[in-house]
């Protein structure tokens, strides 16, 4: 009798870095994606907080996974800049911005290139969050997609409050690593 | 021998091998991460997963590329233990079998007073910045603090006509009440970073220069009418118009104010034509207008004209419950202001700010815990550190119930001396709001002139 010893698929594991202006949204993004929980209370982030989430993606049809080590770094714009010593030895980054806000959206420019110059060859996913909120001529979405178009980065509005394209901000970030 | 100083002064310690491997780790590092699975050939990079991806790093610090590496503020969160932040430092040892040592500090006591305050200073920025864009419920609850039925049937109205942004309101309630908040947060829940919010005292400005001040003047209007004059009516165009002291109004300008009430047209003093300015009205008061009607010292056409829509706010003595909230949120305000980290009061002190009558309401309440927190060293308001002010109502000051005369005789020059100069700031300062700030009335207590007095005034940039 044949047997066949099946060995587990081991699934590749990679740090990632949620990067942004506090308040945008960021550690909320987190927690939609992998408790599938939103809060509306504001609650600030010092230091960084580790959480793990496998996605999925299907790169040339064929499905596949990732393991994320998901980095969520404290907002910059505060007191004190935020080292980028937390972003050694990551794969990617997410710079989330809020749609409401301006300097959240002005500043993406200058944190690609805070990213990039400790990791050169991140991959990099732009997320326009707070989506919900947007109401006609009073938000910034008009300028966050101009920015995202001007800078050539994969780009999303999302939402943590309604669920709106967390999962897929996360899939595509997953594939720009596996595809890289 | 090592890994006993390490605990003495609170550190994790563990060796790291060559295969980054966790070596005789000490009883504070099992604590810390024993939960993630330690066995004699675990991974660091398992037991702290934080440390994944940082495996060049290690090698640096190995081959002395690097002298050391840290990370500041790991945190972890759990219900048993709550919210926990440590620093991790790896530093190269001497020893070829364990090249690595990894300390972890808790650091969670100075991160979470740390975290309080930027918890504080990021709520007050990103209030400001929703102030300026979109407008809800939430900003309404953040701006108007209290529980009381007091502030909750404010808060009700507010949210009631955050919608109509041509309502005209009238603000009512004793000096120091918080009757300019509210016309702000009326003004930011109408929404738009653009729109202007243009306040004035009307009690500030002498009458004959009040009409031209609100409506403008062309060039040539009165003898210093040197150029053409905007008024503050026209710089509100689109936006508010905050008429504080509205009861100081004289009848002549009550007359042209009510009249710009009925078709929002003005005409600039001088001017030929007239000017339309699309402005929403807000007024206040500490007078009681009614009263003031009945004594024909008030138009009664303007006052139920102002009157659409009434807002009374409570003196803080009837809000003894929301007390405490109001002088935390003071606190935070000025933690930040003075980088202390002050966490509410002690028994004692509490039971003072709770006894007084708060004659001078919240803006007492202000000052009393900013001074409070100036002689605050520890982390709680002591009895000893309240300073409360030595005035019993807002309308008898220490400066109009002082015999002028004997103080001046009485007073000598302390042995160390005094500095004149915040002397006379602490003098004018009371001066001014003792009378809130009315310019006139200030004045004529300390026996100057106007002039003299809006000279100090700018010279010691009060406010």
């Amino acid at each position: 009798m044949e047997t066949s010893i099946l060995k587990p698929v081991e699934i590749p594991k990679r740090k990632i870095c949620i990067i942004g202006y506090f308040g945008s949204g960021k550690s909320s993004l987190i927690n939609r994606l992998v408790n599938d929980r939103f809060d509306e209370s504001y609650k600030t982030s010092i230091g960084v907080t580790l959480s793990h989430k496998t996605v999925f993606c299907d790169i040339d049809k064929e499905s596949r996974k990732l393991n994320l080590l998901i980095w969520d770094l404290e907002g910059e714009g505060q007191s004190t800049e935020t080292s980028s010593d937390y972003y050694l030895g990551s794969s990617g980054a997410i710079i989330v911005s809020d749609l409401m806000r301006k300097e959240t959206i002005e500043t993406i420019p200058l944190l690609i290139e805070k990213f990039l110059n400790v990791v050169p060859k991140g991959n990099i996913i732009l997320a326009g969050n707070k989506i919900d909120l947007c109401k006609e001529e009073q938000n910034y979405k008009a300028l966050f997609k101009e920015i995202a178009l001007s800078l050539n980065h994969t780009y999303f509005y999302t939402s943590a409050k309604t669920n709106e394209n967390v999962e897929e901000c996360f899939s595509a970030l997953a594939k720009s690593i596996l595809s890289s | 021998m090592i890994r006993q100083i390490f605990e003495n002064i609170d550190l994790g310690f563990s060796f790291i091998t060559k295969d980054l491997e966790v070596k005789n780790p000490n009883s504070l590092f099992i604590k810390y991460f024993g939960n993630s699975g330690l066995s004699p050939r675990s991974l660091i990079t398992d037991v702290i997963p934080e440390t994944f991806g940082l495996e060049k790093i290690f090698s640096e610090v190995m081959n002395n590329e690097r002298n050391q590496f840290k990370l500041y503020n790991i945190r972890r969160s759990s219900e048993e233990k709550g919210e926990i932040f440590y620093d991790l430092h790896i530093l190269p040892t001497n020893d070829n079998n364990n090249p690595l040592m990894l300390l972890t500090q808790d650091v969670t006591a100075e991160t979470l007073r740390h975290k309080k305050i930027i918890q504080k200073q990021n709520e007050l920025r990103l209030t400001e910045s929703l102030s300026e864009n979109n407008i809800d419920e939430k900003f309404i609850d953040d701006a108007i603090i209290g529980k009381s039925s007091h502030i909750k049937t404010i808060k009700q109205i507010i949210k009631k006509i955050a919608g109509y942004d041509n309502l005209t309101v009238l603000i009512t309630g004793e000096s120091g009440t918080g009757k300019t908040l509210i016309a702000k947060v009326l003004h930011y829940t109408a929404g738009d970073e653009e729109k202007p919010f243009v306040a004035i005292n009307c009690a500030s400005i002498p009458e004959t220069l009040l009409e031209s001040e609100l409506f403008g003047h062309v060039k040539g209007a009165f003898t210093n009418a040197t150029k053409d004059k905007k008024g503050l009516v026209e710089e509100a165009d689109n936006g508010t118009l905050f008429l504080d002291e509205i009861g100081e109004m004289s009848p002549t300008l009550q007359a042209k104010l009510l009249s710009f009430l009925e078709d929002r047209q003005f005409r600039p003093i001088g001017d030929t034509k007239t000017r339309k300015a699309d402005v929403r009205v807000i007024a206040a008061t500490n007078k009681n207008l009614a009263k003031l009607v009945e004594e024909k010292a008030f138009r009664e056409d303007l006052y139920y004209r102002l009157n659409v829509v009434r807002i009374d706010m409570p003196p803080l003595r009837e809000m003894k419950e929301d007390l405490r909230e109001i002088a935390e949120n003071f606190i935070e305000i000025f933690n930040i202001k003075f980088e202390k980290s002050v966490d509410g009061f002690t028994e004692d002190a509490e039971k003072i700010l709770a006894s007084h009558s708060w004659p001078g309401n919240v803006r007492e309440l202000r000052n009393v815990i900013e001074r409070s927190m100036v002689f605050t060293e520890g982390d709680k308001i002591r009895a000893e550190n309240v300073k409360l002010d030595p005035v019993n109502t807002p309308l008898q000051s220490p400066l109009q119930n002082l015999d002028s005369d004997t103080l001046v005789k009485d007073f000598s020059l302390p042995k160390g001396g005094i500095s004149l100069v915040e002397l006379e700031k602490k003098i004018l300062l009371e001066a001014l709001e003792a009378t809130d700030w009315n310019q006139s009335k200030a004045a004529k207590l300390l026996r100057i002139s106007r002039e003299k007095l809006r000279y100090r005034i700018e010279k010691y940039k009060l406010k």
